[in-house]
């Protein structure tokens, strides 16, 4: 019992924000392990700003913490006494703040935004330099910073810079950040007063913009030589929470950095409202002021490179506990195994169904047709459920008995010369998992299964916390019902992985209606109407197009409330936007993909791969995110049937034999 | 005599006037149950304020011939403030003057900004405030439901703290039964640390316990890891208590509260922050809230907290 007590599950923690500074060190890989080779030319800790974007659970934050002072004086106290050599191996000091989104928004209460903002800029200023001051105290006391040099006239020089004249009290670096504390204090307290009274917030102590961020770095760089060469980057999390006029005045602070001094800034997609700036006609440009990143471009979830991150990242994990560790339990593609193939999941439908045969059937308008035991004999091939489910496509798609078993015939005798073997090999391989899906319909209450470490990654969409919380679920649950097993080193069972996968997908889709300021329940309509047009359309009798998993839509068409749902829904990552086909037509506009979130697939019974494109109007959109019930179905009921008429009017145009019943 | 006592019993032994009675009128019965009873005590009221929460931008004030009411946009705290200390003021309103508030519908929020408001421009040192609390709440499948989604998160003006720049963020949070409340407080907050108060003891036996299983994810998160305090769901000088009885090592760190608890347990949040301005609050804002089907079933018991401000 007290062994069982003992085992703490090694995905427990996903959330960086959760994290501490230790756990983020131990269960972390190095960032450069992850932009490696996205940011070629790009040094994630030079001196070129660098917008970070990403969903919910990227990395950015872990990336941005583990740059920080706070974790790279720990990481370096690891294998030293002190910090003595620190700045010479680091060369940068990171100063890590979160922009928190209450505390930006009390600085919008009074009547003239101009003063809002201004007193918000020199809080944000105060802030940091406290943050910098201290950090050179620490920097000091650790012995990082072993130069003699005088305090004495520092303290001076940055008076002058600050506050325009020589103040003999302060005459140490730990007054002087104690004085801009107390200046800090009675902004906020007029910050209150202001909301009290109702009146302008009154600004005593003015430090002009940048003084406190730029040129205070700037005059410790010249008076303490191990700063001379050292950068200051000012680690900014959570950017999206800014509004607009922040932006705009951090946009110019980028703009306008100076010296050693620099930022990394932490954003959700979408999340940067403006690239202008205060100054008129000025605006970061991109590769001259500033360089991007988007996580989910450089984690993508089919990538090797995406795979290998998530691999050490759990190997880090379990490396630091015991139970997993003595035993060499760290490889988690080993602990999920390999994931199932169509054909080993569709022979383990039939295995455990009584009735083998509920999948020999013929569509004929939208109803299922018995076939007659001549054509299934012929059409019979024992324990391949998939190759028989293709002749049942090809029979709804018309082609005649006789050549579909000549077809299937040539296909198994493995006669690579035939033109029938290559033409049901191409079929059977564009649609295997397909038919799959449509297999499974026929065996209900059966679901598909979701298991094995390459579709926990691909089911992760790119987002490492995704896959950890996958894990998580999984273990939980192992370490539950088969504990023995998993710390003798066997794989986690089928059933657990697939009960973690729908666990999780379903608590996915749940968590949606959490997102705020309204945005929950009608991206969680947008979605679960998506979701419901894909799983209709798995179901499509003539598989027009198999696993239809993304739609497509003219963005810049779309009015103003639903691109705002749209952009919400990729700001949280529950749609991922992906690299679009260019337009066929000269005339036809631009396309924008998005794909559902992976992790949603269980919850619709969907594939989690990206093939079959569906296309969604921008009018169809803001009615399936705003239109009443009878309008969602209807739209629902138009998307498929147009889909499933464009495709059947293609299969026709490519000559096929006869065309399908209900276009008639 | 002490702070908190039942208003029937204060009624037997004292003789109560006041000259404004300020209450918050919605379709819940109790909302309005302090008022019956010291109308049927013939308890003198020489100016009624009534207040109307409502989903709106701006305040308005509507006179009656026996009473005022005040529109408030439960959203903009200082602009339904504004109104109630404008209709004051066109009353007449002096340092002398006796006030009662029956908080029991009043929104936190205004609850905080009231009464900041009132100590900071010193406009009465006494002030009585009224809190019927409920005795059972209507459950649906879905639990008990006050309010809908979150729109939110923000700072309560004039509570905005005040920021040690290399401290911690710790989080104290008054857990009512609607956990996805305090997530959204916890994930916008991001503290290092967490402490949950739990009222105990509650309104009914089985409150206490509601609250604990509803802030299941609180409770199990990182920063909080179970890490819960007890108040009594009525007396909010107990909540006062506790947090003036927090370790003197907090102070060098950012203490942030959230009042999403019992009534009684905001306005102990309330007083202990109107005495320590460090301390932050935050609010999570609902896009809505319930109006119909309104949860409190039967009207519990009624109390009067008689506060030195």
């Amino acid at each position: 019992m007290k062994e069982e007590m003992a085992i703490k599950n090694p995905f427990e923690e996903v959330n960086a924000n959760n994290l501490d500074n230790d756990e983020i060190l131990n269960y972390w890989i190095k960032p450069e392990g992850i932009f490696n080779k996205q940011l070629e030319g790009i040094k994630l800790t030079g001196l070129i700003p660098l917008f970070l974007f990403g969903g919910r659970g990227t990395g950015k934050t872990t990336v941005l913490k583990y740059i920080s002072f706070e974790l790279q004086q720990k990481e370096f106290l690891k294998t030293h006494k002190n910090l003595n050599g620190f700045l010479e191996k680091n060369n940068f000091l990171g100063i890590y703040h979160r922009f928190d989104g209450p505390q930006l928004d009390a600085f919008n209460a009074g009547p003239d935004d101009r003063k809002c903002l201004e007193a918000f800029r020199l809080y944000i200023e105060l802030v940091l330099s406290q943050n910098f001051l201290w950090m050179v105290e620490e920097l000091l006391t650790n012995k990082a910073i072993s130069t003699k040099f005088n305090e004495h006239k520092l303290c001076n020089d940055v008076c002058e810079l600050i506050f325009g004249k020589k103040i003999a009290s302060l005459n140490t670096i730990s007054k002087i950040r104690k004085r801009l504390g107390n200046i800090q204090y009675s902004l906020e307290e007029a910050r209150d007063q202001s909301a009290i009274h109702g009146k302008e917030i009154e600004i005593k102590n003015v430090i002009p913009r940048g003084r406190l961020i730029f040129e205070l770095q700037n005059e410790f760089s010249k008076i303490i030589p191990e700063l001379k060469n050292t950068k200051i980057l000012y680690l900014f999390d959570e950017y999206e929470n800014l509004n607009l006029k922040q932006q705009l005045l951090f946009n110019t602070l980028v703009k306008h950095r100076k010296y050693n001094v620099s930022f990394k800034i932490g954003s959700r997609l979408k999340g940067v409202k403006t690239y202008d700036t205060l100054t008129t006609e000025e605006y970061l440009r991109e590769s001259a002021d500033y360089r991007s990143v988007i996580f989910e471009d450089v984690l993508s979830p089919s990538s090797e490179e995406y795979k290998k991150i998530l691999i050490k990242i759990a190997e880090k994990r379990l490396e630091h506990h015991p139970e997993f560790y003595k035993n060499r339990i760290i490889d988690i593609k080993k602990i999920l195994g390999t994931s199932i193939s169509p054909e080993q999941e569709s022979k383990l439908i039939l295995t455990s169904s009584k009735d083998k045969f509920k999948h020999f059937y013929k569509t004929e308008k939208g109803s299922k047709v018995a076939i007659n035991k001549k054509t299934l004999n012929m059409l019979k091939c024992e324990g391949q459920p998939l190759i028989e489910k293709l002749n049942m496509l090809l029979l709804n798609r018309s082609y005649s008995v006789s050549k579909i078993e000549s077809m299937m015939h040539a296909f198994i005798s493995k006669n690579k010369e035939s033109d029938l073997y290559k033409q049901y090999k191409n079929l059977y391989e564009k649609n295997k998992v397909a038919l799959l899906f449509q297999l499974i319909a026929d065996y209900r209450p059966r679901d598909k299964l979701y298991v094995g470490f390459d579709t926990y990654a691909s089911m992760s969409s790119g987002v490492i916390r995704t896959f950890l919380e996958l894990c998580f679920h999984a273990f939980h649950l192992a370490l539950f019902a088969e504990k023995e097993n998993l710390l003798s080193g066997k794989p986690i069972s089928i059933d657990i992985q697939n009960d973690a996968a729908q666990l999780m997908s379903e608590k996915y889709f749940n968590e949606i209606s959490s997102i705020p300021k309204g945005y929950g329940s009608v991206v969680t309509r947008l979605v679960d109407n998506v979701g419901s047009v894909f799983r209709g359309l798995h179901k499509d009798p003539l598989l027009s197009e198999p696993e239809p998993t993304y739609f497509t839509t003219e963005y810049e068409n779309l009015d103003f409330k639903t691109k705002d749902v749209l952009d919400t829904a990729e700001r949280w990552s529950i749609l991922q936007r992906t690299r679009s086909m260019k337009p066929k037509e000269r005339s036809q506009a631009h396309l924008t993909d998005y794909h559902l979130n992976r992790m949603l697939c269980p919850k619709y019974s969907i594939s989690y791969r990206r093939r079959g494109r569906t296309l969604i109007s921008s009018s169809n959109l803001n009615l399936l995110s705003f239109g009443n019930e009878i309008e969602q179905k209807h739209t629902r009921e138009l998307i498929s049937k147009e889909k499933e008429i464009r495709k059947a009017r293609k299969v026709k145009d490519q000559g096929q034999p006869k065309i399908i019943d209900y276009l008639d | 005599m002490t702070n908190t006592q039942e208003l029937n019993s204060l009624l037997e032994i004292a003789k109560l006037e006041y000259d404004y009675f300020i209450y918050a009128k919605n379709p819940e019965k109790r909302s309005s149950n302090a008022l019956n009873i010291l109308q049927s005590s013939e308890v003198k009221l020489n100016n009624i304020i009534e207040l109307k929460f409502e989903d709106a931008e701006s305040s308005k004030i509507i006179k009656t011939i026996d009473h005022n009411v005040i529109t408030c946009p439960y959203r903009y705290v200082l602009a339904g403030t504004a109104s109630i200390l404008e209709l004051l003021n066109e009353l007449q309103f002096s340092n002398d003057d006796k006030i009662c508030i029956d908080i029991t519908g009043i929104d936190a929020p205004y609850l905080f900004h009231l009464l900041k408001v009132i100590k900071a421009k010193k406009m009465i040192s006494k002030i009585d405030l009224i809190y019927t609390a409920p005795e059972t709440y209507k459950k649906n499948t879905a639990g008990y439901v006050f309010s809908k989604g979150i729109r939110e998160v923000k700072q309560l003006p004039a509570y905005t703290g005040r920021t040690k720049a290399n401290g911690m963020k710790i989080l104290l949070i008054m857990m009512g039964f609607e956990g996805y409340r305090s997530n959204e407080v916890l994930s916008s907050i991001d503290p290092e640390r967490t402490i949950a108060l739990n009222g105990f003891p509650s309104y009914s036996l089985e409150f206490k316990d509601t609250s604990i299983l509803e802030n299941k994810d609180l409770l199990n998160s990182p920063s909080c890891k179970n890490n819960v305090s007890l108040a009594s769901a009525h007396d909010p000088f107990e909540t006062l208590q506790i947090l003036s009885n927090l370790p003197q090592s907090y102070k060098k760190h950012n203490m942030i509260i959230a009042p999403i608890g019992t009534k009684p347990m905001s306005l102990g949040a309330c007083l202990y922050c109107l005495n320590d301005e460090s301390a932050r609050v935050v609010f999570p804002y609902p896009n809505s809230y319930i109006t119909k089907n309104l949860p409190a079933e039967k009207i519990g018991k009624t109390w009067i907290y008689q506060l030195i401000l």
